[in-house]
């Protein structure tokens, strides 16, 4: 079993977007769906795993055993 | 607390934690704040309250992210400033995601930032004591 939470950084300063549990497919499959809508606007989606410093990996596709996920707008050059 | 301030906590402890998340000093930076630090290093925690961290790309580079700032504010050492942001977003969040982008995917963030020849700024500074 593991959980697992999107978390969008906004204006707000962060906004958790979903939460799942792998043993509840629906949680799942909302988690997914929130990701998904937030890889379509072109944004920037790293697993940043909750408690750990690690350097973050920057994912394409949703993955479950993931424990955080940072969602950020698009890079903007200035 | 203005910035210049917080360079006087040079001990590696993190920043203050609310007492409550509803508490009125929960602002969106304070939020901000704690997500970034949740997410440094222990080596970019130590130059933290210093004003910078440093950051090595997935391409091998190295970069240093200056907190002073949130535009032009990523430097190679004295050759380049690079430009990259994202929008409407607390400017802790904008040297989280500036960090997560250069570590993660060095080859977006170059495609994404502006590129600015090195110039004598407020930077160098920094590295004469480097």
């Amino acid at each position: 079993m593991s959980t697992g939470t999107i978390r969008k950084v906004d204006s707000s300063g962060d906004t958790i977007l979903a939460q799942w549990d792998t043993t509840d497919p629906d949680s799942v499959a909302a988690a997914e769906a929130a990701f998904k809508a937030e890889a379509a606007k072109g944004g920037v989606l790293s697993r940043c795993d909750e408690g750990t410093h690690l350097t973050g990996e920057q994912i394409r596709e949703f993955d479950p055993d993931a424990g955080e996920i940072l969602a950020f707008g698009r890079p903007v050059g200035g | 607390m203005p910035f210049p301030f917080r360079r006087r906590r040079g001990d590696g402890r993190a920043p203050p934690v609310p007492r409550s998340p509803f508490s009125p000093d929960v602002t969106p930076d304070k939020k901000a704040e704690l997500l970034l630090w949740s997410k440094l290093t222990d080596a970019q925690r130590r130059t933290y309250w210093s004003g910078y961290f440093d950051v090595t790309g997935s391409l091998g580079g190295q970069y240093r992210i200056h907190l002073s700032s949130t535009v032009q504010n990523i430097t190679v050492r004295r050759e380049a400033e690079y430009c990259v942001t994202v929008l409407d977003v607390p400017r802790h969040d904008v040297w989280l995601f500036q960090k997560v982008l250069i570590e993660s995917d060095e080859d977006r963030f170059l495609r994404a930032a502006v590129r600015y020849p090195r110039c004598a700024s407020v930077y160098d500074e920094a590295f004469r004591y480097m």
